[in-house]
């Protein structure tokens, strides 16, 4: 039995039309209140994007699915499978339209729900950051002063433009990704090679 | 299980495993509890500094509560050091994390005076034999100077720590936006893709394509291996140790639901070099504290 953990949203039901091509003999609802679905050899369990790493981390999930981002900001150490090519969005800097240069700011505020990946970035261009950690609506961050700049991720850009913001530089290109664990990925290569072969491509 | 049988199983699998580095000639160790400050800065040690637990002497000086294992024995070893030897411990290591001090129980064996291929193939079943308790276990074997050669060979040192860890990772996607960067051949980008990938095909299959004579070295030392190991085992050319010091061959032991090794060992020859002497070394550590949480399942 392989336990994969995916999320709920649609990052998961991206993640089970992949799935689905394993030939899946029960229907699984995504939609219900129904937390774990299990098949003759696959049993899969909904949670939060940010806890899908930990229970792989930890040996509870064989396989897992999730966005490049959250495994960029976690610092626990798993294997990538694949890059499954949809969730795409990028992660960005985005300040205020029209705003004054950010580099010059000393020192510069950057609102984000990725501080370690914002400190990364901007330590790789010497530059000296104070980070506003938050949790949600980071656009606000630079609107009501909290902060200079944001760190964020940026699908169509909507949402920036609708609270004046634009992106000053990209960062990385962020994907979902099937992720598993050392030791799971040594005692299931072959089984891993096989699903990996019914769902497009190898790596 | 409550808490006594607990520990009359933990103490079971303690004694099986003191019996069996005995029964192969290991003579018990006791690594000291101490290790001068100044000495591990200059070597670089297996912890970074503020992971280490610092000890102060009344006049002042700074130890570190053990840190490590095998640069503590090979301190100690290096001064009385007269035919092959082979030595065993049962310890612990400290390290200061941000949520307080932490130990790690560790069981292993060191083996030193002795390069030969049968030194090698001895520890490698030696490390099976040790957890032979657990019906589901597996034995990775690889060795570090496949993909060190590749690296060395065409890569600046810098990039070729990050591609090294991207490996390690199998971060393919990563590894495939750094190498679109860097004027490499073709080859060698092939091979860096099929290291990292999850399907290396077999030993001979790493035979194709970029390969330098390092390379085929190390791939022939595995494929010896092969020919001599049965049962549990399985081989990965891409294995890399988070310790600097191992070169060559490397081992890692899993047990089944476990997401990390329990055991890891290999060849670090040069480890001596740090200490005036020239010494061949190799050992493995079983991670103690992970195989007790298995007995208790």
């Amino acid at each position: 039995m392989i336990r994969v953990a995916l999320t709920k949203g649609r990052l998961g039901h991206d993640a089970m039309s992949v799935f689905k091509k394993l030939n899946l003999k029960k229907p699984i609802d995504l939609d219900s209140r129904q937390l774990v679905f299990s098949d003759e050899s696959f049993e899969f369990i909904l949670l939060k994007p940010i806890d899908v790493i930990t229970y792989v981390d930890q040996g509870i999930c064989d396989l897992g699915v999730l966005g490049s981002d959250v495994i960029m900001e976690d610092h626990r150490e798993v294997y990538e499978l694949k890059d499954l090519k949809f969730g795409r969005c990028k992660l960005v800097i985005a300040g205020l339209k029209g705003g004054p240069d950010i580099m010059s700011k000393e020192p510069l505020r950057v609102a984000t729900k990725y501080p370690r990946i914002a400190k990364s970035y901007f330590m790789q261009v010497g530059k000296d950051i104070e980070v506003v950690p938050l949790k949600g609506s980071v656009e606000l961050a630079p609107v009501v002063g909290l902060a200079d700049c944001i760190v964020d991720i940026v699908e169509s850009g909507a949402t920036l433009r609708a609270n004046n913001l634009e992106v000053i530089e990209d960062m990385y290109d962020v994907s979902a990704r099937l992720i598993c664990n050392d030791g799971s990925y040594r005692f299931n290569q072959k089984e891993f090679v096989r699903l990996l072969g019914l769902i497009g491509g190898k790596s | 299980m409550n808490r006594l049988e607990s520990i009359i199983k933990e103490n079971k699998e303690r004694d099986r495993l003191m019996k069996v580095f005995k029964d192969h000639g290991f003579i018990k160790y006791e690594v000291p509890y101490f290790h001068k400050f100044q000495d591990y800065v200059c070597r670089d040690g297996r912890l970074a500094l503020d992971q280490t637990v610092k000890v102060f002497s009344n006049m002042g000086g700074v130890h570190l509560l053990r840190p490590d294992v095998s640069c503590m024995l090979m301190e100690e070893v290096s001064s009385f050091y007269r035919d092959p030897l082979k030595l065993f411990y049962d310890t612990e290591t400290f390290e200061n994390h941000e949520k307080g001090l932490r130990t790690y129980e560790k069981i292993g064996g060191e083996y030193y005076g002795d390069s030969s291929f049968q030194a090698d193939l001895d520890m490698i079943k030696l490390g099976l034999e040790t957890l032979s308790s657990f019906p589901e276990h597996l034995l990775v074997v690889g060795n570090s100077r496949y993909l060190d050669s590749l690296l060395e060979e065409n890569v600046h040192k810098d990039k070729g720590s990050l591609i090294r860890e991207l490996v390690r990772q199998k971060q393919v996607k990563s590894l495939e936006d750094i190498l679109e960067t860097e004027p490499l051949d073709l080859g060698v980008k092939e091979k860096l893709l099929l290291l990292a990938g999850i399907d290396q095909g077999g030993l001979e299959d790493l035979r194709q394509g970029y390969n330098t004579s390092e390379m085929l070295d190390a791939l022939d030392q595995v494929a010896r291996l092969s020919k001599n190991l049965s049962g549990r085992v399985s081989f990965d050319l891409s294995l890399v140790s988070h310790l600097d010091y191992y070169h060559g061959l490397i081992f890692k032991g899993y047990l089944k639901g476990q997401s990390k090794p329990v055991l890891k060992g290999g060849r670090y020859d040069k480890l001596s070099h740090d200490y005036g002497v020239s010494l061949e070394a190799l050992g493995f550590s079983l991670d103690f504290d992970r195989i007790k949480e298995v007995l208790n399942d």
